[in-house]
């Protein structure tokens, strides 16, 4: 019985960890149209960041939470104004390919920086909220009620944001059409910076929380990023609703998988799932075509 | 390599229609972009198609060429119905097109581009008949000497005239021309104009989109009006400048030609 | 009668490329002759990745699949199975080949990102298949191969110079092939689709079935290099199908110069001897290709062979004007 528990606590939280990875990359593909490859790496680095303040500085995630986030904001930032702006003024046609390349670059660097100054050994960090909880007869870590709790609480601000500010309506014109949008006044440009930025600072706290939760390794942002386009496409990039969707979808699947299947065959049918869905409804459950 | 395309035969075939369409409907979403679109072309003849900034008209080229699928109704061409084809079939029985923005294919010198029309758009090209069709072509535009010339480096003039050398060398049936003037000069205008009159009397049905009057009235035989996807008017030029509907839509004024 | 040696011809310049090839055996370091085999296998692959990447314009990572395919079914035929390496070859540009054209035909369904990320998935398929089937892949530990042999020839990275010769035929055969492509009717076509895909199809061409054509002519030599270097280094094993091979040889092509005949050739060995360069900073290897990588797209666009073409063209410029002052000046009289 506490196995089906385990398993959904479990589901909630991978989805809101996934949920958390993916809507900044979601974000960035629906402003910019292009597929931001260091996506996973900014992950590792909101991790790290998290791991040097409080391992190796003594600090708590009362700082390292909020660093991590600024910090991932401004590498954003410089993100799109080194290497994702300039390659998107300069082709049209090989956009896609040229950012990919750049992205991809950008991560093998910052993967490297990390082996470099950490090292490749596997490395902890203590528990966000240490402690445990009883839900419906299982015993949960207050740690895992937070992670679960904040997926919608991201996922709410974020549709508070879009809807609801100002800036927030000028990314989703720039999203809709951007000349439309320079028509009205609207710097695209300032967007698609903005929204880099905030889609890296979601991938560093969905780093902070990976960290948190597992454990800290160079490599470790490439699953999430592996998943996050998994959500992506299933639920249609672009697509916030889609994403979070999607999210949960996939979060169940990992958790249940985990506890019963335990089979080689889950990882390639779900790669072959993935195929499929670009094949036959690449716009998703809700992304436009 | 020639592939079996298969087509089917009209039993209504009439020898001086080259192309005809009939309920003609394409949306985008939920809006109708063509609705319902009938209309004749005869051989030979210089069919114009005009209307207001979204009417359908770049839409209609992109139907007819297969660049779009058809949601509903028939197209027939020199006798076959060319719904089923797929867009690069459709050059290979003689219906070639322009576009509104001057294509090219920028890495490659002038004259290549022309062969990439005479290898790939008419399949009986092969050997020694490519060289002759190449510079038969160019000269006929007038880019004989920049035909070693990158064609990145070309003015939009020339990019409009190789485009249409591209056309010809397909050796099309029927050239549809979408915009040919847009943003010349008058000279450079002129010449294109002198350009499809010589196309013309070369026995190639032409149709233009166009937005300026002038060229428009003045060269074609037939005219069509579009509006919202449908046909407001179609006639003589002089019968359309006439009508109030078109006036009213488009025109805004009599238009004395 | 003076003999001219024209250096636009092309048997020149694979003449004088293959002379300095074989120079560098004059060295006699079996490991600068290691090197220039690495070199000339990754140009070898990245040339033919070119054809599609670059020459055709349909970006993908399915090139890394079709070469360590290539490494395991020679290891396996091999080792599990015992034939000669020769059959392990063959079969490699077979399997290959049958590769490419299945995910040919099925990514090529979509465009841009998305075919990318079927490209990915098969790669994400593929390591997760290797590591799996243990009893043919041996998993983690990879396969252990044995050298070539080819007429009693031991081909393996303790027998340089028939390694040496045999990489040399490789990446010889992959110029060829990149060389009589591009001034094909087909090369035509796949730079016509590159350059305006809609232009190129409204001119009669077709473009689902003109890309696979540019899949499947990729994918047969990069199996057997990667049944080469299967044999050669001795190992294929699922590391092959990591990050770094694969920016490796994405780095040779985009700073030699995507869509150029020398340009992944000329990137590759770049690549190569600065590694060799920065041998004490080894460690920070990945950050300086991925500098590399982003200042060619974000400066030199069109790799570094632009440079060379912007030199022959100031040359040629030169060289032309001066004939032109010399021909008026024969004319006129003076």
């Amino acid at each position: 019985m506490s196995i089906i528990v385990l398993a959904i606590v479990n589901g909630f939280v991978l989805s809101s960890m996934y949920a958390i990875a993916s809507l900044g990359l979601t974000l960035q593909w629906g402003v910019l149209k292009v597929l931001n490859f260091s996506h996973g790496l900014f992950m590792t680095w909101g991790a790290y960041i998290a791991y040097w303040i409080i391992a190796m500085l003594g600090g708590n995630y009362l700082i390292a939470l909020p660093s991590a986030i600024i910090i991932s904001f401004f590498m954003g930032f410089i993100l799109y104004n080194f290497i994702i702006g300039p390659l998107q003024t300069r082709s049209k046609t090989e956009i896609v390919s040229n950012v990919f390349i750049g992205t991809l670059a950008v991560s093998i660097i910052l993967e490297n920086i990390v082996l470099i100054i950490f090292g490749g050994r596997y490395k902890g960090i203590s528990t966000i909220i240490p402690g445990f909880s009883n839900i419906f007869g299982a015993q949960v870590s207050n740690q895992q009620i937070l992670l679960i709790m904040l997926g919608p609480l991201c996922f709410g601000f974020l549709l508070y944001f879009l809807s609801r500010t100002r800036l927030g309506m000028a990314v989703r014109a720039v999203a809709q059409d951007n000349v439309g949008a320079a028509i009205v006044g609207i710097d695209s440009r300032k967007v698609f910076a903005f929204t880099v930025s905030i889609g890296s600072c979601l991938a560093g706290l969905a780093g902070v929380l990976l960290g948190a939760y597992y454990y800290l390794s160079p490599q470790m942002g490439s699953a999430p990023l592996i998943t996050a386009l998994f959500v992506l496409v299933l639920g249609g990039m672009g697509s916030v609703k889609g994403t979070i969707i999607a999210s949960y979808i996939i979060g169940f699947i990992d958790a249940f998988s985990r506890f019963y299947i335990g089979n080689f065959w889950a990882e390639p049918i779900l790669f072959v799932i993935f195929i499929l869905v670009i094949l036959f409804r690449p716009q998703g459950l809700y992304g436009v075509k | 390599m020639v592939e079996e395309l298969s087509f089917e035969k009209n039993s209504e075939y009439e020898d001086n229609i080259i192309l005809s369409c009939a309920g003609i409907c394409k949306n985008f979403g939920g809006m109708a972009a063509l609705k319902n679109l009938d209309f004749q072309v005869e051989r030979g003849a210089i069919f114009g198609i005009a209307g207001p900034n979204g009417a359908g008209k770049t839409t209609l080229f992109n139907v007819i060429s297969k660049i779009l699928p058809l949601d509903q109704g028939r197209v027939q061409f020199d006798g076959k119905y060319i719904e089923k084809l797929s867009a690069h079939e459709v050059c290979r029985y003689g219906l070639t097109r322009t576009f509104q923005i001057p294509q090219i294919f920028k890495s490659i010198p002038v004259y290549k581009n022309v062969l990439v029309g005479t290898l790939f758009g008419n399949m009986q090209q092969e050997g020694d008949g490519i060289h002759n069709n190449i510079e038969e072509v160019l000269n006929f535009v007038g880019l004989q000497e920049k035909r070693d010339k990158i064609a990145e480096e070309l003015s939009l003039f020339e990019r409009k005239a190789l485009m249409i050398a591209t056309a010809l060398a397909t050796k099309p049936k029927m050239l549809m021309l979408d915009e040919p003037v847009a943003g010349l000069s008058k000279i450079e205008a002129n010449h294109i104009m002198e350009l499809i009159n010589k196309i013309n009397d070369n026995n190639i049905t032409l149709i233009l989109i166009e937005h300026n009057m002038d060229v428009l009235m003045g060269i074609s035989n037939r005219v069509m009006i579009l509006h919202h996807g449908e046909k407001i008017c179609e006639g003589s030029p002089e019968k359309v400048c006439n009508d109030p509907t078109v006036i009213e839509a488009y025109l805004g004024e009599k238009y004395v030609s | 009668m003076k003999l001219k040696i024209n250096i636009y011809d092309f048997k020149i310049q694979l003449l004088i490329i293959s002379i300095m090839l074989f120079l560098t055996l004059l060295f006699n370091d079996i490991y600068v002759t290691h090197l220039i085999i690495l070199c000339m296998i990754y140009s070898a692959v990245a040339m033919n990745w070119n054809i599609v990447a670059g020459y055709t314009g349909v970006m993908h990572i399915a090139q890394q699949p079709f070469f360590v395919a290539g490494g395991y079914i020679s290891g396996i035929l091999s080792v599990k199975l015992g034939y000669p390496s020769i059959i392990g070859i063959i079969a490699a540009a077979v399997i290959a080949l049958l590769f490419s054209l299945v995910i040919g035909a099925v990514s090529l369904r979509v465009k841009g990102i998305y075919l990318l990320l079927i490209t990915l998935a098969v790669r994400l398929i593929m390591l997760s298949f290797v590591l799996y089937f243990i009893e043919w892949t041996n998993g983690d530990t990879g396969i252990l191969l044995p050298p070539i042999e080819i007429l009693g020839v031991k081909i393996n990275q303790f027998n340089a110079i028939p390694s040496f010769i045999f990489a040399y035929f490789l990446m010889m055969a992959s110029l060829i092939l990149v060389k009589v492509i591009s001034d094909s009717k087909l090369g035509l076509a796949f730079i016509s689709l590159r350059d305006s895909e809609i232009y190129a199809i409204s001119r009669g061409i077709n473009p689902y079935r003109t890309k696979l054509t540019a899949f499947v002519l990729s994918s047969w030599l990069t199996g057997i290099c990667g049944a080469f270097y299967g044999h050669y280094l001795g190992t294929i094993g699922p590391w092959d199908l990591g990050w770094s091979l694969l920016v490796t040889l994405l780095a040779s092509m985009v700073l030699g110069g995507l869509g150029t005949l020398y340009g992944p050739l000329l990137g590759s060995f770049v690549l190569v001897f600065l590694n060799e360069y920065f041998r004490p900073l080894q460690l920070f290897r990945p950050t300086i290709y991925g500098l590399l990588l982003i200042s060619t797209l974000i400066l030199l666009p069109n790799g570094l062979i632009s440079i060379l073409t912007k030199l022959k063209s100031r040359f040629h410029l030169n060289f032309l004007t001066k004939m032109n002052i010399m021909k008026s000046k024969i004319e006129s009289g003076t």
